[in-house]
């Protein structure tokens, strides 16, 4: 399903003295199957955009188009059915688990959309190990696990839903920096795999960097820059001038180029092949 | 961010009641409480109706705005009047329609209570439109002071008090945020029978509850962190005070009292 964002305009409390204009002639797209980064800081619009995708929020004036799902204000449409197909990872999505148990929780969200009773076991079971637990901890309270574990349960309640759009409002705050990898590689391997959309909501610009096929960058609610992460980076004064910087990788090899007589060059390589390149450059310049 | 709005949720300003002393205007709403009770005749009604709406245009907050805050109320007007219209058989028969019938005292009933209704409401929640909550609960801890003397908690009473407005809000966005996470999950809390939207009630509900809970735990050790140890011996920051302003108030509020006094029956 592809997502089209038309001339989007959002006010919170329109007509009363707390008007705010969070979204400001946003338009974009986000073609089926593509993994999309929605970098800015806080305050500028993220979280309101992307309620916007399975209609939390309706444009006070524009529309969004998710697949045949036409959304507009004053317009009535099958959210119901548009919301199986969009899920959604809030911030802190451990907030959400309310059941007595693990697998009570994630049978919540399928259950609602009538999947049926045998395929939402399995559903469930597949999701739990998908997040990286195991099955044993279906049975006790989601009140008893981990911080870590909580995050990865409600992950699972959202992937047992088995939605064709997945949005990830900073889906790693607060984890510790193994468990940030882990959820992040869990997400990319399930893009790559079921031709999942993907649309991550961040202020890691090396996360955006790593896995996304486009950057979108707003800044107080406006569209700043888009493109692929090549083309943005390219504009790094821009970048700069709104306080993101460069990922790590890249900031090293421009010092990398500062500090060395010779040229390195960036492709897409691990720090460690990169590593070993500038050492071999090394060797040979010192010969 | 908030979608929605609190009713008197307290608006920035610097107008004139913005900037009484708050143990003024909570007295001055004590008093008008019973005031309204006491009205009862065309003029002395149609005397506190315009008392009010300058207090509103005094606020300098719109009157349309201050209408729309007490939106929720309207309902309980309008039921009022219209169930003294069609069930109090007072006075003469103005009209009747098959089994409705209207009677000139229920017309009269009806329109004083929803009209005192309405003036109750609108007064009150210029308290809270004008008076920021720590103000008025600070207004509340030195109006009970006395009460210190039988050994009331007056001072945890109105911390009490001020936490529990102060998270307000918090809750109201916590509830937003979560009511989202679950519609998201495919709850639906607008359409479906009665059975199934008060179940949808406790997917919120729990976690409402349990991050209440742990902010409550966390306050309490922020605050003793801080060396928070109750009552005895703790300072103000902000003394209330008295100002020209505010004997100014007195003297006018008195007067718009003795006139009604006055006027009534």
């Amino acid at each position: 399903m592809d997502i089209l964002f038309k001339n989007v305009n959002y006010t919170y409390q329109a007509n009363t003295p707390f008007a705010f204009k969070a979204l400001k002639n946003i338009s974009f797209t986000i073609p089926s199957g593509k993994y999309m980064a929605i970098i800015g800081h806080t305050g500028s619009g993220k979280s309101t955009l992307l309620q916007h995708i399975n209609g939390l929020l309706l444009p006070t004036e524009g529309t969004v188009k998710v697949g045949d799902y036409l959304l507009e204000k004053g317009r009535k449409s099958d959210l119901k059915g548009l919301r199986q197909k969009v899920g959604i990872v809030f911030q802190y999505p451990e907030h959400q688990l309310f059941e007595e148990t693990v697998e009570k929780d994630i049978s919540f969200g399928p259950k609602n959309f009538g999947v049926a009773e045998t395929e939402i076991k399995a559903r469930v079971r597949k999701a739990i190990t998908d997040v990286g637990l195991t099955e044993e901890i279906l049975a006790k309270s989601p009140f008893e696990l981990s911080g870590g574990q909580m995050r990865r349960v409600a992950i699972a309640g959202v992937l047992a839903v088995e939605p064709e759009i997945l949005v990830l409002d900073e889906p790693t705050a607060g984890l510790d920096p193994k468990g940030q990898k882990e959820i992040m590689e869990l997400f990319y391997h399930l893009h790559k795999q079921k031709n999942r959309t993907t649309i991550l909501v961040t202020h890691h610009m090396d996360d955006a960097f790593t896995y996304a096929d486009q950057i979108l960058i707003l800044k107080e609610g406006a569209k700043l820059m888009e493109g692929t992460p090549d083309q943005i980076f390219q504009k790094r004064d821009l970048l700069t001038s709104v306080q993101l910087g460069l990922p790590e990788i890249l900031a090293f090899v421009e010092t990398a180029n500062k500090k060395f007589p010779f040229p390195i060059e960036y492709n897409g390589q691990s720090l460690d092949l990169l590593v070993e390149e500038i050492e071999k450059k090394l060797k040979r310049a010192k010969q | 961010m908030k979608s929605f709005m609190v009713i008197g949720q307290y608006v920035p300003s610097r107008s004139p009641l913005h900037l009484l002393d708050p143990r003024f205007k909570l007295l001055f709403i004590f008093g008008f409480v019973f005031i309204v009770f006491l009205a009862n005749n065309a003029a002395s009604y149609a005397l506190l109706t315009i008392y009010s709406f300058s207090f509103i245009i005094l606020s300098r907050l719109h009157i349309r705005y201050v209408l729309k805050g007490i939106a929720p109320i309207w309902f309980f007007i309008l039921f009022s009047l219209l169930f003294h219209l069609f069930f109090t058989k007072e006075g003469e028969l103005l009209y009747q329609l098959g089994f409705i019938s209207i009677y000139d005292g229920g017309l009269i009933k009806g329109v004083t209570i929803s009209l005192r209704f309405l003036l109750l409401i609108m007064v009150t929640s210029l308290l809270t439109l004008t008076t920021t909550p720590m103000e008025i609960t600070d207004g509340i801890e030195a109006l009970l002071k006395p009460l210190k003397k039988w050994k009331v908690p007056v001072h945890e009473l109105a911390l009490m008090i001020s936490i529990s407005l102060r998270f307000i809000p918090t809750l109201m966005d916590e509830l937003e945020k979560i009511s989202k996470a679950q519609a998201s999950r495919g709850v639906d809390f607008k359409t479906g029978s009665w059975k199934s939207r008060i179940y949808a009630v406790i997917p919120l509900l729990v976690p409402l509850f349990i991050s209440a809970f742990k902010r409550a735990e966390n306050l309490a050790i922020a605050m003793e962190a801080r060396g928070y140890r109750g009552d005895v011996g703790r300072t103000k920051l902000r003394k209330l005070q008295m100002t020209k302003l505010d004997y100014m108030a007195i003297f006018v509020v008195l007067a718009l009292a003795g006139l009604f006094f006055w006027i009534r029956e």
